[in-house]
């Protein structure tokens, strides 16, 4: 205990946006010169094209030590997990990680929703980083961890949701790496798979191993770690022990991440006929909320613009 | 397994923004070999799912092409084939053929086909690419069985060159790893590439000694056209297991030399660019 496993020094992550760059086509290239075709892309300076995701971001993990990464959606989270894995380059900084790494992005990485779960379970695991002797060896931990025995030889893409994250999950919870980087993949799978997952997880937690997880469960991050990162806008706000920080973001946070308000906005979101100009969730007892609970009613309150006369407007909503 | 706190012998990496040309990391991709052997292992199972007659297609495919093109080629417009019985001459030649040019359009296709993969693990990206050009093999080999029968039936007597016939294949493979590297590395910026790969294939056929002997090109021409490295590959199939069309040094010369070099530089373009796959892709 005590040593750093990973260190990360000043690491900023720059993203080229719009549409120019996105997609370019063969015919552009070939007239900027083939010289562009070996060469990198360089880094951006035009503001208006190119986002920071990561912003000078240093930190350091010791080993045995489980640090949360909270902070709201674009916060960079995400992005830190992926150069962390080696998914993706810093644009700048760099970081260093003593040991071997197995990173959850996602559940099911590798799935193939026309294989059976027991082929599933030795392709994820492969790609997870497992030996095809480990594998065969934990097998039989794997499947009854998953709850899916009678299921197993057929193609996952006739599982259930809940039985195909259980699977996923029960490969991911196998994985024997001395640091584990995961994305909120636990947000998903049912209330007492859950709670399994993480009784699991603190099992692999004590027994030494570095993880590092992103989560906006705080009650998770707070149970499970002993200290946690808060990300703003591809900054560090705070990095400490985990209630703290906890409490940073709650009082940094919480009033308006439930409602968006475009009304002084250049950029409402919307076309010719139509404006959005502010959407909240309000809860039963007509508060503006971010969580809610299950049993709660809730109300999604949106005010619009309707630019064309006589135009009428149907909301509709997609989840 | 045991975690010592201060494990002097785990592996340290070292993340930063990479400059100047890659290194090849071959022992990178050695370690990985596991890997390229469950993403062939995925492909097989996968391909004939809910298909009635399964790997039959395998070998159909270019039994029919064959068919056909024997039909067309041979019997209606009367192509010259060195003396032998034309279908045994074309179908040594759809082979090779079949296995490359679905070897780079599966090979083509790879990187962006395994977009999941490759924006949420970490693995040698060249895992990819390669594990794509091994898949054919299986349909290869089941081809080559019926290529035997073939032989047989039409009482043809290989000689001692069929020893050869491995390093043909290997020619082959190496071309097919080429191009799929250049296309796969391209197709994750450029995905116009994914509409050119079924042009490139057919007019690479016609470029090739597939439906015609080597024979009818004049032979000032020999040279330039040995540049394409099927040319080595066919002429060298028919010669090991037909006996004809002895491919002479310079063509096979060249031939290597030119899938050399295209592999090299596919090697080279693809460690380059997959730094900044996850981010374009």
């Amino acid at each position: 205990m005590g040593q750093s496993t990973i260190t990360v020094d000043s690491i900023s992550k720059q993203y080229s946006i719009g549409p120019t760059r996105a997609y370019h086509t063969l015919r552009d290239q070939l007239a900027n010169g083939f010289k562009r075709l070996f060469s990198h892309p360089p880094v951006c300076d035009d503001a208006e094209n190119s986002i920071w995701a990561l912003r000078d971001v240093s930190f350091e993990v010791k080993e045995g030590e489980v640090m949360g990464i909270i902070g709201r959606n674009g916060s960079g989270k995400s992005t830190l997990l992926k150069i962390l894995s080696r998914i993706t380059e810093p644009t700048e900084g760099g970081a260093e990680i003593r040991g071997r790494v197995a990173s959850l992005l996602e559940v099911g990485t590798g799935f193939h929703p026309e294989l059976t779960g027991r082929e599933n379970i030795y392709l994820s695991a492969a790609i997870l980083g497992m030996r095809k002797s480990e594998i065969t060896r934990k097998f039989d931990e794997i499947l009854a961890f998953s709850e899916v025995e009678r299921l197993i030889d057929t193609p996952v893409k006739h599982y259930s949701s809940g039985m195909y994250v259980r699977l996923a999950f029960a490969v991911a919870a196998h994985l024997d790496p001395e640091i584990l980087l995961i994305d909120e993949v636990l947000a998903v799978g049912d209330a007492r798979f859950q709670k399994k997952c993480l009784g699991k997880m603190e099992e692999v937690g004590k027994e030494g191993r570095t993880i590092v997880f992103v989560s906006h469960n705080m009650a998770m991050i707070a149970s499970l770690c002993s200290s946690c990162m808060f990300l703003h806008e591809g900054h560090l706000v705070a990095h400490g022990e985990a209630i703290k920080v906890i409490q940073k973001y709650y009082d940094e946070g919480i009033s308006v991440a439930g409602e968006a308000d475009f009304r002084n906005s250049n950029r409402k979101p919307g076309d010719e006929t139509v404006h959005l100009l502010r959407a909240r969730l309000v809860n039963g007892e007509g508060n503006v909320v971010t969580e809610l609970l299950i049993h709660e009613g809730a109300t999604i309150e949106m005010e619009y613009e309707v630019k064309v006369a006589g135009a009428r407007l149907t909301p509709n909503l997609h989840v | 397994m045991s975690v010592s706190p201060a494990d002097s012998s785990a592996p340290i990496i070292r993340i930063r923004r990479s400059r100047g040309i890659a290194a090849l990391q071959l022992k990178d991709l050695w370690n990985y070999r596991e890997l390229v052997y469950f993403l062939v292992w995925r492909d097989i199972k996968v391909r004939y799912k809910q298909t009635v007659i399964g790997a039959a297609w395998a070998i159909l495919q270019p039994l029919v092409t064959a068919l056909i093109f024997t039909l067309v080629f041979g019997i209606l417009v009367g192509v010259p084939s060195d003396g032998l019985p034309y279908a045994v001459f074309l179908y040594t030649a759809l082979v090779p053929w079949s296995y490359f040019s679905e070897g780079i359009s599966r090979g083509g296709a790879s990187v962006v086909a395994n977009t999941n993969l490759i924006s949420k693990v970490y693995f040698p990206r060249l895992v990819i690419p390669v594990a794509s050009i091994i898949t054919p093999v299986i349909d290869f080999a089941l081809s080559f069985l019926i290529l035997l029968g073939l032989i047989a039936w039409f009482s043809i007597t290989p000689t001692w060159a069929i020893l050869t016939l491995p390093l043909f294949f290997l020619l082959t493979v190496m071309t097919a790893l080429a191009v799929s590297l250049w296309f796969s590395a391209l197709n994750v910026r450029y995905r116009d590439v994914g509409y050119t790969i079924p042009f490139v294939i057919q007019v690479w056929m016609f470029a090739s000694p597939i439906i015609y002997p080597v024979t009818i090109i004049p032979f000032k021409w020999r040279l330039l056209y040995s540049l394409n490295p099927l040319v080595g590959v066919v002429t060298g199939f028919r010669w090991a297991l037909l006996g004809k069309e002895s491919p002479d040094f310079w063509t096979m010369g060249i031939s290597v030399a030119g899938v050399l070099m295209l592999l090299a530089g596919g090697v080279l373009y693809f460690r380059q660019t997959e730094r900044t796959f996850a981010d374009v892709i």
